[in-house]
């Protein structure tokens, strides 16, 4: 019980983060925003890969607004958005693994400049505060099978 | 001679039936259809001591009502047939939930055996079964099993042949309370006077289904000589208030059992449960099926692309090699335009194949899946479906072929049939190589973002038209759904990787047969009439293009893309490799995206609209065969041809004319 308000804040910070990032990844992704700002945050401009940013945030907001009502279901919510960011942050993970082999391996075409810093994205840093918090709380999340 | 002994398998789905049967007959099985229905029916045999054991696996069902066609034939069989033992396998960790099943065996007079299952799962629970009591309350053996490393089955075996030869009278059944007691009492002395009727049926399981109001029991009435009678005493009830009190009264002596038996059994939320909570709740339940659907063609088109860049290499080096090597003109031309250059536009898009089939097994074996009809269900009632029929609709992103073979699980003849007519809609592996060059050449980093909205238009087109049908042709309820969702697994490596890679050589040999033909085919076509050049307007493949080209011109489609589509009624793969040939490109992928892009008839609009067309048109010659096989109707199967192909046009048109002004 006393960890839950520590979940509950991170419930909350994570689904703010993963929301405003999502807000602005479809922004830039339907042209209504261009900035610097976005930029400097390595948020590219995909309005699907927002619409998932934004879906994860919904969980983590959702588990924050149960432990908010002192319900402890606010514990499922929490591993979903985990595991869901986990799950995002592994497919871009693994997307950067392979634009690394067209640059290095294949020297393809239109990779000459890439770098692995051209796809991070806030999946790829937000998941790994994301796997923080599941290696810190893995004994919690091993409920009964 | 050894003496045949007669077993059925009865059993709630997931329950371990399967591989019980399987431990049990080894290899010795056949497997067929029961008579008149769609429902397989698996039969083995097992050698034991001085007696041959015939095991018949019947369907797995939760009740025995008449709510399916599932649990008609596991309640028919038993009593048409007659088995000398019922087998039921139950799940030691659902006991409450396996024991309704219990019940109505018991009523059904059936001598029975419990193969108390999974029983290591329920242990490692802290879930302890008390065989012994268990048997002393039901009157009936209860042996504690591990189908899935045999443990147990020699007991069994033991336990068969020795109820067998110990026949008792099965002499449990349940108490209704008073008042339903006496309605049964007066039924019986009715059904009594029917002396066909007593020889055939247990008058107290007739009596209690009468009172149910089961549509079964009520249509075997009507042969009987007391029919009238019986429907006399009938006609004051309310057998819906009935069937409830009577559930309620199994669940009574089930719930006041238990606690007995079992210790450590008692209801525990379980991370399943809390997963579930979020994974379907009302309004995260789809977005989130969307996001994970999404990731997964992200993950299809982004990680394969380099290994599809090596293919594309090797490839270019053999139809070099050919070209080189083989001085036979016609030869070299058949080899290196024809077989390579095909063969190597469709094995490209391997990778892709084995991505997508590796993510959808590792979906399947986490558990996710079954959530996904469970999540889909409230859509698929608003159109007059159930969340079942999403099942086989998910199987079509495999292939369409086995998806249409899977309504067979479907009870209701229209909703099956809906379901058959839809299934084609949802995107079969076969489709992927198409989007994955189109959206790959036209619409670069966003090409999985593309791929993702063609799947689900694809499940918005499907819908649309149950829709359609159940308000039109095909008018009515769907049945009730009820559905086990099985609690969530790490899925197994190993697993998904044979599923990947038994869906990925089912793709690989149509390279090596279907392909093959088609392309060498499509090089005959493009070759002659002698003389013409290679894939040219003057060419038979010209000349059929120009044939067609009106049907599909007010898309924006020329007769290149109008051959391809002809061709792709062969395989949907086939539609690339005919683009190779057209285009002259060969095997080669970055020179066949140079082609299209250098084409002033493919604009990114027009690649959009052949996607969608591609998507939605008529499926393969395999899937139309198959539509007629399972609906047993030319009629069925001509309309979906023609329904799917128009659907496509008009879909395609639509997205050329709208994609027009958003993508020029």
């Amino acid at each position: 019980m006393e960890n839950h308000k520590t979940m509950e804040l991170f419930s909350f910070i994570l689904g703010l983060s993963y929301s405003l990032a999502g807000i602005v990844q479809i922004g830039k992704g339907i042209g209504l925003l261009n900035s610097a700002f976005a930029e400097s945050l390595f948020i590219p401009g995909e309005t699907a890969g927002g619409f998932v940013l934004l879906v994860v945030g919904a969980v983590f907001i959702a588990g924050w607004n149960t432990f908010r009502a002192d319900q402890q279901e606010g514990i499922a919510y929490v591993y979903v958005g985990i595991l869901l960011s986990l799950i995002f942050a592994a497919v871009y993970m693994l997307s950067m693994v392979a634009n690394g082999m067209e640059a290095y391996l294949l020297s393809a075409e239109g990779f000459e400049n890439w770098t692995p810093l051209s796809d991070l994205k806030p999946a790829v840093y937000l998941g790994l505060a994301a796997l923080g918090a599941y290696l810190g709380w893995k004994e919690k999340f091993s409920f009964s099978a | 001679m050894k003496q045949k002994i007669t077993v059925a398998v009865a059993g709630n789905p997931n329950v371990g039936k399967t591989t019980l049967f399987n431990a049990l007959t080894g290899a010795r099985q056949k497997v067929g259809n029961w008579a008149g229905v769609t429902v397989e029916k698996k039969v083995g045999t097992r050698e034991h001591g001085n007696y041959e054991i015939e095991i018949v696996d019947l369907p797995g069902t939760y009740s025995l009502t008449a709510y399916s066609m599932d649990e008609v034939v596991a309640r028919d069989f038993i009593i048409n047939e007659k088995p000398d033992i019922v087998l039921q396998v139950v799940d030691s960790t659902n006991l409450e939930r396996n024991m309704y099943l219990t019940t109505q065996l018991l009523e059904l007079g059936s001598r029975l055996v419990l193969a108390l299952n999974m029983s290591d799962l329920a242990e490692s629970r802290g879930e302890s079964v008390d065989h012994d009591k268990l048997q002393e309350f039901l009157k009936v053996p209860a042996i504690k099993t591990v189908a899935s490393s045999k443990e147990g089955i020699t007991l069994l075996l033991d336990e068969i042949v020795n109820q067998f030869e110990n026949p008792g009278q099965p002499e449990h059944e349940i108490g209704y309370g008073k008042e339903l007691e006496d309605i049964i009492c007066k039924l019986e002395s009715i059904l009594e006077k029917d002396e066909v009727f007593s020889s055939l049926y247990p008058l107290r399981w007739l009596s209690v289904k009468l009172l149910e109001g089961d549509a079964d029991a009520l249509e075997k009435l009507r042969e009987s000589k007391v029919g009238k009678d019986v429907q006399n005493l009938l006609s004051g009830l309310d057998t819906d208030i009935y069937e409830a009190e009577m559930a309620d009264k199994r669940y009574e002596f089930i719930g006041s059992l238990l606690p007995q038996v079992c210790t450590g059994c008692s209801e525990q939320v379980t991370a399943s449960d809390l997963i579930d909570k979020v994974v379907t709740n009302k309004y995260l339940g789809i977005p989130i099926f969307l996001s994970l659907m999404w990731g997964m063609f992200e993950l299809t088109f982004a990680f394969a692309t380099p290994f599809m860049d090596m293919i594309d290499m090797f490839f270019g080096w053999l139809g070099g090699f050919v070209a080189a090597n083989i001085e036979t003109q016609w030869l070299a031309s058949l080899l290196g335009d024809g077989i390579v250059a095909g063969v190597g536009s469709v094995v490209l898009f391997v990778p892709n194949i084995f991505i997508l089939f590796f993510i959808l097994a590792l979906l399947e074996g986490s558990g996710y899946l079954a959530r996904a009809a469970f999540i889909m269900d409230r859509i698929m009632y608003s159109v007059g479906l159930q969340g079942k029929s999403f099942i086989p609709m998910l199987m079509g992103f495999g292939c369409s072929v086995p998806a249409i073979m899977a309504t067979r699980t479907l009870e209701d003849e229209k909703d099956r049939l809906v379901t058959m007519l839809v299934a084609p809609f949802m995107s079969c592996g076969a489709r992927l190589p198409v989007y994955v060059l189109l959206a790959g050449t036209f619409f670069g980093r966003q090409a999985g973002t593309i791929i993702f909205g063609l799947y689900v238009l694809g499940i918005l087109v499907a819908i649309a038209s149950a829709k359609l049908f159940r308000s039109t042709l095909l008018r009515g309820e769907s049945s009730p759904f009820i559905m086990e969702l099985p609690p969530y697994r790490s899925p197994s490596l190993k697993t998904s990787v044979l599923h990947m890679w038994a869906q990925g050589y089912l793709y690989l040999r149509k390279v090596g047969t279907v392909i093959v033909g088609g392309v060498t085919i499509i090089w005959l076509l493009a070759s002659f009439p002698s003389g013409v050049e290679y894939g040219s307007e003057q060419s038979f493949i010209g000349i059929l293009g120009h044939l067609i080209e009106p049907l599909v011109a007010p898309l924006g489609f020329d007769w290149k893309i109008a051959v391809s589509l002809v061709f792709g009624f062969v395989a949907k793969e086939v539609v690339v490799g005919s683009l190779g040939v057209l285009y002259g490109s060969g095997e080669d992928e970055a020179l066949l995206s140079g082609a299209l892009l250098a084409d002033p008839t493919f604009t990114p609009a027009i690649a959009l609209g052949l996607m969608v067309f591609t998507l939605l048109y008529v499926p393969c010659i395999g899937t139309v065969a198959v539509i007629k096989k399972e609906s047993g109707s030319w009629r069925w199967m001509g309309f979906a041809a023609a329904y799917t192909t128009f659907v496509a046009w008009m879909l395609a048109f639509i997205t050329v004319k709208f994609g027009g002004f958003v993508l020029g």
